[in-house]
């Protein structure tokens, strides 16, 4: 074979191949070629390590990179998180670079048209309108920011502007949890990890579908069923999934009433005598609401606690929920026996919650109660949605309340400290908390004249024109008042992006060098290993070289008390000009970053080790505590005596940063109360909205998916088949949901991915088409500000139909 | 199972059988925890139950099997599964048939394997509809692997997974409706993707003509080489011994593959 025609086959088979991926079709074509030219064997091919981009489980993938591109992604065998296996995002994560409509290039909205620019143009606008009106300027980021991405940006509004008003997209998803552990523990963040998952003999889940979101750690349980292992799995639910087949029990609860649920438990364990009486009066003390109501509430004693609970027996509890009173009584049972091992998980169902705040306490307190703590197995936690919901924003304290470390705003002390830190002048940190979330888009969608104080607003990795509720109100009217700006930084054109002033390009995942941090605590990091496409760059380096714009500007707060940089990386003496993309990879900046986050951690014992023991490991569980001999170890069960080295008595636990600083966890009373919307006469549904296996949060990586696209090309509704008769609606049948904010139109599926109940209806928010958060309700828990995406009353009707009678 | 391996002896062990349902059943029900039941025979429940007058005095007649219910079946449609078992069953090619391949076969097995895979050790994506809430009806035909008119149901390359589509998904619009959902217009960017896979790990090496070749991908998730490489595989990955029945005797995996030594985790 001569060399034109090994190319011309070479060239053929590459072809065949390329054309038939995804097409049935071409199973029939059988081009015959020679086997040895088939391009990219697996020898070219280069592995390295990287945590999966998509949710907060933090499986590790190997990456294969050839000719600067990724061609193939495994599970990492060498990963404790997932042993080698992934779900299908995870084996498709690699397809997330390749959608063809990447953003390659800076654009700026000219005449409502976004038209390309440069870099340096792009860099100075953004920096004109940070300087025309720094504290009208606020930063919305995310856990997807990578820990250096968040770190760079906390820094630059809290160390440089003096402002607050930086919040992420974590304040949707996860917000009550933290407010949940600081109420119970006095410091955020599970105190067990997914080794439980391997050694408990319960499981339950509340208002948890891990079958398809968090598939992964869902195998790690069920699979053990394939050794022979005996698991119980409880689904508490308001909606039959794909989860609930899994399981022994399904307790189907009204939407609202898992608080009278767990009240109902803890009152039959109290009445019992079941509860665990030794533990309970070393280690807890009771608590309930204050008035006026704070995190922290007011102690009550034990009989006032009983006293309180005494309301919820089985027969009430099942008046309320609409669960059997014997199967409370299960689940107390499974609580009262101290030979069991229990774990709980939860995640949106719990947090996305008018009382989330609430119901994680009362999770919490029923394990204390119980004794279901500090045991491997016995532990209550708390599921995140993103890859770094809690090594960067929990952690890094990207919240507008919070600094780095688990340091708070509101404490003078803390905020010394990370003056200190920073190397600022002491009362660079403003003293009052930014806007949270809701309340900064809000200000954001308000004149300036009456009260909308946010001018400006810079998105970084996140999709908030499809994720926050109630758009209507929060979003669009900002569009058409003068003197908004909204900044975006994203890979793909979204429907934020779509609205955008001015839209930058962004790295994604292993085009750039990341660290993160998982539901366990534990960080993780990843080199870059493939060039981003056009001139997309790292949100770190925007962040960097706008913050250099704003130094060389003069805008008060970016240099140092030296009249350094903020920012500044030396070497030999000599800055090093990281803000020049051309230099950015000089140095790894993530590394530097990182050290310098490093000292935040030792305060609340959330100790992080040296950036290279990441490099080595597939991640390491905070605190992670250097050892006689020069080794780092990490914390596999945080508070108890045999693991965690920061316990100080000979208890078996050790809350160390209990609230009321005696080493104990509260166990909380909190009433169940009705939620602030339900159906009436005119709404006559509860709506639930969701995610579904095959997409990530807004979809806009996984519907350029093409294997994800084709499993779920669209969202839709899930309607109970009676509902559906009354509707006069099939399958397939364009249905038109309705609520007090907002309408979509959409097809009905009767027997689809999930199971609702008679009165209730289930919508996924993945689909760009489809902006289901039109309709929802932005009302929030009190203590966490975060949204309840899971309940609000809509009303349906056929499309094209008049609205049929209720 | 027992019905299988007794089927044919007469009616007299079916009776035991049915015997041996009735009282695993009786006893599943009194005994507080089924699975420390101690094991009965057939023989021995018979003789237990039969005195107590449990069923010997109902009449006693022999169940069909499903299978017999299959060909018993009458009517229009009474032939429509006429052969199917045959179908099943003869697929298994006898596995000293001497194969012939061409190197073509080879390529044409890796075109169509690419057609359900994104690259070469991707999940395959499942080419025909599932219900959407069924978790375990998969094992029905993947369990064993079956070919069914012409097409193979694949037997399942690994186990101990208890969540099929975890990683598996339909490759077809899982949706019951059929044409273009009204709505899904203005979608042309979604789905459109430049992402070039893997297109195989290559083939083993030889240490001289002859020798074994290696295993050129890696072994994580493909425990049972046989659903490839077995007579059910595709022709061209089909290996010329079947009968041999331990592969790594004589191919061995690649520990680098295999993450069997640390991967380089120094910066690329």
């Amino acid at each position: 074979m001569d060399r034109r025609d090994f190319l011309r086959k070479s060239a053929m088979s590459a072809a065949v191949l390329a054309a038939s991926r995804g097409s049935e079709a071409a199973e029939a074509s059988k081009t015959a070629v020679d086997p040895a030219v088939l391009a990219r064997s697996g020898a070219g091919v280069t592995w390295n390590k990287a945590p999966c981009r998509f949710c907060g489980t933090g499986c590790h993938v190997q990456v294969g990179t050839h000719n600067g591109r990724v061609v193939a992604v495994a599970g990492d065998r060498l990963a404790p998180v997932n042993q080698g296996l992934l779900c299908v995002k995870g084996y498709h994560v690699g397809l997330a670079l390749y959608g063809k409509d990447r953003l390659t290039r800076p654009l700026l909205r000219k005449d409502g048209v976004l038209v390309p620019i440069t870099w340096e143009r792009a860099i100075a606008v953004a920096s004109e309108r940070i300087a025309a009106d720094p504290k009208g300027f606020a930063f919305y980021g995310s856990g997807q920011w990578t820990i250096p991405e968040g770190y760079a940006a906390q820094k630059l509004m809290k160390a440089g502007l003096g402002s607050n008003h930086i919040d992420a997209n974590a304040r949707l998803c996860m917000s009550s949890a933290v407010t949940g552990f600081l109420a119970t523990y006095g410091v955020d963040e599970p105190a067990g990890c997914y080794d439980d998952l391997d050694v408990c003999d319960v499981l339950i889940m509340w208002g948890n579908n891990p079958a398809e979101m968090h598939p992964v750690l869902f195998s790690r349980v069920v699979d053990r069923r394939s050794r022979g292992d005996k698991i119980t799995l409880v689904d508490i639910a308001t909606r039959t999934t794909r989860t609930t087949g899994f399981c022994d029990h399904q307790l189907l609860f009204r939407p609202h009433t898992d608080l009278a649920i767990a009240n109902g438990v803890m009152n039959l364990l109290l009445e019992r005598g079941a509860y665990d009486k030794e533990f309970v009066a070393k280690h807890c003390a009771f608590r309930a609401d204050s008035a006026p109501a704070t995190l922290q509430g007011q102690a009550i004693s034990i009989d006032e606690f009983r006293r309180q609970l005494a309301l919820y027996t089985p027969d009430h509890v099942e008046k309320l929920s609409g669960v059997p009173a014997a199967q409370i009584r299960l689940l107390a049972d499974l609580f009262g026996s101290p030979k069991l091992r229990i774990t709980s998980l939860w995640c949106m169902g719990m947090n996305q919650h008018t009382a989330g705040t609430a119901m994680n306490t009362l999770v919490h307190g029923l394990h204390l109660l119980s004794g279901h703590f500090g045991r491997p197995g016995d532990a209550p936690t708390s599921l995140t949605g993103q890859p770094s919901a809690c090594g960067t924003v929990r952690e890094v304290g990207t919240l507008a309340h919070g600094l780095p470390g688990g340091l708070v705003i509101a404490n003078e002390k803390h905020r010394k400290e990370a003056e200190e830190i920073w190397h600022v002048p002491a009362g660079r940190i403003a003293a009052q908390a930014g806007h949270h979330t809701i309340e900064m888009w809000k200000r954001f969608s308000t004149p300036k004249e009456r009260g909308g104080d946010i001018s400006t607003i810079w998105v970084q990795v996140t999709n908030p024109g499809q994720s926050l509720p109630n758009r209507h109100a929060l979003v669009d009217p900002s569009r058409k008042l003068p003197g908004k700006f909204l900044i975006v930084s994203d890979v793909y054109p979204t429907a934020t992006t779509a609205i955008a002033d001015l839209v930058l390009p962004s790295a994604l995942w292993v085009e750039k060098n990341g660290m993160v941090g998982n539901s366990e605590r534990r960080t993780q990091q990843w080199f870059k290993m493939v060039q981003p496409p056009g001139e997309a760059r790292d949100d770190c380096w925007q962040t960097i070289a706008v913050a250099r714009s704003l130094h060389d500007k003069g805008v008060p707060g970016l240099k140092d008390k030296d009249g350094k940089f903020l920012f500044a990386i030396e070497r030999d003496g000599k800055e090093l000009p990281i803000w020049d993309w051309k230099h950015y990879y000089d140095v790894n900046v993530d590394e530097h970053l990182f050290e310098e986050y490093r000292a935040f951690t030792r305060f609340k014992h959330k100790d992080l080790a040296p950036y290279r023991e990441y490099v080595r490991a597939r991640g390491l569980r905070w605190p992670v505590v250097q050892q006689k001999d020069g080794s780092w170890r990490e914390t596999r069960f945080r508070f108890t005596k045999f693991d965690d080295p920061y316990v100080r008595s000979d208890g078996r636990v050790d809350f160390y940063h209990s609230p009321t600083e005696d080493g104990r966890a509260q166990i909380w009373f909190r009433p169940y109360a009705p939620p602030p919307e339900v159906p009436d006469k005119d709404f006559p549904f509860w709506l639930c909205t969701g995610r579904v296996l095959e997409h990530w949060h807004t979809g806009s990586l996984t519907m350029r998916i093409p294997q994800l696209a084709a499993a779920m090309p669209q969202a839709y509704v899930e309607v109970h088949p009676n509902d559906a008769r009354v509707l006069g609606v099939n399958n397939g049948d364009m249905v038109v949901i309705e609520s007090r904010r907002g309408r979509v139109t959409l097809p009905a599926w009767l027997d689809g991915r999930g199971a609702p109940v008679v009165g209730s209806v289930f919508v996924p928010f993945f689909d760009e088409r489809v902006l289901i958060n039109n309709v929802t309700l932005d009302a929030y828990d009190p203590f966490s500000k975060q949204p309840d995406y899971k309940k609000c009353a809509v009303r349906l009707h056929k499309a094209g139909a008049n609205r049929l009678p209720t | 199972m027992i019905p299988t391996e007794l089927r044919g002896r007469g009616s007299r062990v079916w009776f035991a059988v049915a015997v041996t349902v009735a009282g695993v059943g009786f006893f599943s029900a009194a005994s507080p925890d089924p699975e420390r039941l101690p094991r009965v025979t057939a023989e021995a429940a018979a003789r237990q139950m039969t005195p107590a007058g449990l069923v010997a005095a109902a009449p006693v007649g022999v169940a069909p099997s499903y299978t017999e219910l299959r060909d018993l079946r009458r009517g229009d449609n009474g032939a429509m599964y006429s052969g199917a078992t045959a179908a099943l069953v003869g697929a298994a090619a006898d596995a000293f048939t001497v194969l012939t391949k061409t190197p073509a076969d080879w390529t044409g097995a890796l075109v169509q394997r690419a057609t359900r895979r994104a690259y070469a050790g991707a999940p395959p994506t499942i080419p025909h509809p599932i219900a959407q809430l069924a978790t375990n009806a998969c094992l029905a035909c993947h369990e064993a692997g079956a070919i069914i008119g012409g097409r193979v149901a694949p037997r399942m390359a690994h186990d101990h997974y208890q969540a099929c589509t975890q990683c598996h998904v339909p490759s077809v619009d899982p949706r019951p409706w059929n044409g273009p959902t009204p709505g899904a217009s203005g979608s042309g960017a979604l789905a459109l993707n430049d992402f070039s896979g893997l297109d195989t790990f290559g083939r083993g090496t030889r240490a001289q003509p002859g020798a074994p070749p290696t295993v050129p991908h890696p072994t994580k998730m493909r425990a049972r080489c046989d659903t490839c490489h077995g007579p059910k595989g595709l022709l061209g990955l089909r290996t010329p011994h079947p009968y041999r029945q331990s592969c790594s005797q004589c191919h061995l995996p690649s520990a680098v593959l295999d993450q069997r030594i640390a991967f380089r985790t120094e910066r690329p």
